[in-house]
């Protein structure tokens, strides 16, 4: 009795034994030995995952920007030709490097100058009609990147040939494209350049999980570039998801003029975002990622683990957007349905990256206070 | 004749003379808190952030006509707010400052749900009484201009009640934390605690899975014991370096802004009389001849202050009138003082349709709410319905008629897989907010133990 009494009165003892009972009874499937070095894996992200997109990026930025200028000293059919097939590759290269759109990359406002659909024809005409134009300017905003690009080497002519000849009769046209291809080059040299002259090293630096850290960035701009620019512009603006009349809208379709590579570039855009979340270089070098801090925090779905949950939902979107029988230019109209189901495979691939995931990772949304006590 | 007695005692204690000063402490600690709580939120452009740029506000149920006044009106009424706050510090038109703090204060806190604290319900309520506390009787602009006389001595009802208000926030936080997550799975402890994994030497503890049982545990009982520890004079000292290493603590780890060192300052109202004089005069108060002291409210008050506390005490049990879990449907959460208990978060799509439509239209949140509104809206059906009713005006005026609009919502609680929240057939534009228990609410499928 006295030492119950004593106990009573002790309530730090009292909590040690309960911490010792509770602690047997935990059922948490977390690594308890373990401790995750969150600094190692954004290392690995940043090094063999994010810089080299940029590097890529830029690379091809560089390349397209040297063959629009070559199409001054003359356009022929070949020219244009590679001039196409450098288009198709740097839009590739940018489906792997759009998501990371903090630091460097929202600084040179990447993500209006790059790749935003669908663009005005009307105004890319009028620019160069009038020649009287600063592409970097929040109006054109509609008018620039590697959609201007679609319109102009895949929207006017389609013979290579006939194409090369109407850029000699229309020296403008070839000014645009140089005007444009310089400005996604100094986007894309800047970016990179932020990444390696020190934006780096405080990104993998800023191990914390609050919204400033990189592990916060990486997951809420990561989510709103997954949900506003794969979902919606990919694949759920064009299928007609959007819309009140519900009919599907092809115009909205990325690289309209082009056709044919929609289909895979929305690939692509998710094989992007799943080497950042399995932290996975381009040539598939296993490293570590959120995959593996999920892995750690021992977090479930259905009985299996969420990371292997959340590729899953991927791999099925990849496979049923390549099973559509045509480019999304066509397949939105006649495949609506098809198109409407990988928007519901990537809604719920949403549920588990934005409820499940961002909660098990404790990660915030938002800078504001919250309860406390 | 047990009632009788009570009441008699009572009557005694609160009736019993002691000095001004721990009144005026407080009102001076609670005025300068406040201001510089304005000026944090306006330089971290919260104003503009939370109250100007939204499209659609939450409202709260009876308070509809509490409307965002826009730029620069938002701007006006924080700086009013912040002058009544520096009057009150000052006790300068003490009375009319208290009035305005209260009604500016509780004017933006009405705005909008999402951003619902309990500390800034708790601040309404302190403001409340303040109106009723005659603080400015000492060491007062008030005093200096003649508008009031100086007064040494108080029946000791005002400090008493402010004990008991301070003393309920805690307590009740405390009794919200006796639940099976909070005491047995150590949840959401575990989860908010490794985010500090990576801080040097003590990270590793951060990591480990019996901290979160350490902070579980002693939260509880700090919460549930501290109001009596501080009203025992043995005790008060230890206790009072428990409130500041707890609310330190608080402040490091988790986004609460201001709160922990409200209460660091608030909870001064705890040591006795005397203490508050010293700090008087260490602020160079100088005390006259007097023969001015202050009286106990009106009858009227009184029993209007009593039976205000009598509905605080009550109001956080009105959950047990609700079937289901708490936690899940949050009917009767806020307002009673359940703070930091929950990792709760989900995502809400919504889909309109009506006869004509071949397809439903689903709706982009991001178009009409702020990240953290969308946030706040995605587990709290009560804002569910709201956002439905604005989605269906909406859509009205576009032209859609008889929108039905449903929505499939997914939430996560305390680190349990997301599960479906909500009926997603229903029609939550027909569906009217109120007292009564939401049905269409799907139930949760675990079990949480506990008040």
């Amino acid at each position: 009795m006295n030492a119950y009494i004593s106990l009573r009165k002790h309530l730090g003892l009292m909590v040690v034994v309960l911490l010792l009972v509770s602690c047997d009874s935990d059922d948490s499937g977390g690594d308890s030995s373990g401790n995750f070095d969150r600094k190692s894996m954004l290392t690995n992200i940043a090094d063999n995952v994010i810089v080299p997109a940029y590097d890529s990026l830029s690379a091809t930025t560089q390349t397209l920007l040297a063959q629009t200028q070559e199409l001054n000293f003359g356009s022929s059919a070949d020219k244009v030709e590679n001039l196409r097939i450098s288009w198709k590759h740097a839009l590739k290269q940018w489906q792997y490097a759009a998501l990371y759109d903090f630091g460097p990359a929202s600084d040179q406002g990447l993500l209006s100058f790059f790749n935003l659909f669908p663009v005005s024809t009307t105004h890319i005409e009028d620019n160069i009609a009038s020649g009287n134009y600063n592409l970097e300017t929040a109006a054109n905003i509609d008018a620039i990147g590697l959609q201007a690009m679609d319109y102009l080497l895949f929207g006017i002519e389609s013979d290579a040939a006939d194409l090369a000849n109407y850029f000699s009769e229309n020296p403008g046209y070839i000014n645009y494209l140089i005007e444009n291809a310089t400005l996604m080059n100094n986007k894309a040299t800047a970016t990179l350049q932020g990444w390696t002259s020190g934006y780096r090293d405080s990104f993998v630096n800023a191990t914390g999980t609050d919204i400033g850290s990189s592990l916060g960035q990486l997951v809420n701009v990561g989510i709103q570039y997954f949900e506003v620019h794969l979902r919606d512009a990919k694949i759920g603006i064009p299928a007609g998801a959007r819309s009140s009349s519900g009919t599907p809208l092809p115009l909205q379709v990325e690289a309209y003029y082009n056709g044919a590579v929609s289909k895979e570039m929305l690939v692509n855009g998710i094989e992007g975002w799943q080497n950042m979340f399995n932290g996975n270089s381009r040539t598939g070098e296993q490293g570590s990622g959120l995959d593996d801090y999920l892995k750690f925090l021992g977090t479930t779905f259905n009985g299996n683990p969420l990371h292997e949950g959340i590729n899953e939902r991927m791999e099925n979107a990849k496979t049923q957007t390549l099973n559509l029988s045509s480019d999304l230019r066509e397949a939105v109209v006649n495949q609506q349905n098809e198109c409407m189901d990988i928007f519901s495979e990537l809604q719920q691939s949403v549920v588990l990256l934005k409820v499940d995931m961002t909660s098990a990772m404790g990660i915030q949304i938002t800078y504001v206070d919250n309860d406390g006590d | 004749m047990v009632i009788r007695r009570i009441i008699d005692r009572v009557s005694t204690a609160v009736q019993k003379t002691e000095s001004t000063a721990p009144l005026a402490v407080f009102r001076i600690v609670f005025g300068l808190m406040m201001l510089s709580s304005i000026i944090r939120f306006w330089a971290k452009g919260w104003i503009h952030e939370l109250y100007i740029a939204p499209k659609f506000y939450f409202s709260y149920t009876n308070f509809e006509w509490v409307k965002p006044l826009g730029d620069p009106g938002m701007y006006i009424l924080f700086a009013l707010c912040g002058v009544f706050a520096l009057a009150i510090a000052l006790g300068f038109f003490y009375r009319f400052a208290t009035i305005g703090f209260f009604l500016t204060f509780t004017y933006i806190e009405l705005l909008d749900k999402t951003n619902y604290l309990n500390h800034y319900y708790f601040i309404s309520v302190a403001a409340l009484f303040l109106i009723f506390i005659p603080a400015n009787r000492r060491f007062s602009l008030d005093i200096k201009l003649g508008r009031v006389q100086q007064a040494i001595t108080t029946p000791a009802f005002y400090r008493i009640l402010l004990m008991l208000q301070l003393g309920m926030v805690y307590f009740f936080a405390g009794l919200a934390k006796l639940n099976s997550d909070w005491l047995i799975h150590a949840q959401p402890l575990k989860i908010w605690l490794k985010a500090y994994g990576h801080w040097p030497v003590v990270g590793s503890l951060f990591d480990s899975n019996w901290l979160p049982y350490v902070f579980s545990w002693s939260g509880a009982i700090y919460d549930l014991s501290i109001p009596f520890f501080l009203l025992i004079n043995r005790t008060r000292p230890f206790a009072y370096l428990a409130v500041i290493g707890f609310h330190v603590m608080t402040a490091i780890l988790f986004p609460i802004g201001m709160f922990p060192f409200i209460m660091i300052g608030a909870t001064l109202i705890f040591f006795p009389p005397v203490f508050h004089d010293r700090i008087l005069s260490i602020l160079g108060e100088s005390i006259e001849q007097t023969v001015s002291r202050v009286r106990l409210p009106s009858k009227f008050i009184r029993v209007g202050l009593g039976v205000f506390l009598i509905f605080q005490i009550l109001f956080p049990f009105r959950h047990f009138l609700y079937p289901g879990e708490l936690f899940w449907h949050e009917q009767g959460y806020r307002f009673s003082w359940r703070v930091m208990l929950m990792e709760k978060a989900g995502t809400a799509f919504y889909y309109v349709q009506n006869d004509e439509m071949p397809r439903p239209l689903f709706v982009d949140n991001r178009e009409f709410l702020t990240p953290l509104q969308e946030k706040m809206m995605s587990t709290q059906p009560d804002m569910l319905v709201e956002f439905a009713h604005f989605l269906k005006t909406h859509f009205e005026n576009q032209g859609v008629e008889n929108p039905i609009i449903t929505a499939d919502v997914y939430v996560t609680l305390n680190g349990r897989q997301s599960t479906r929240f909500i009926d997603n057939t229903v029609d939550l534009s027909n569906v009217e907010d109120s007292w009564k228990p939401k049905r269409w609410v799907l139930p949760f499928d675990d079990e949480i133990i506990g008040l």
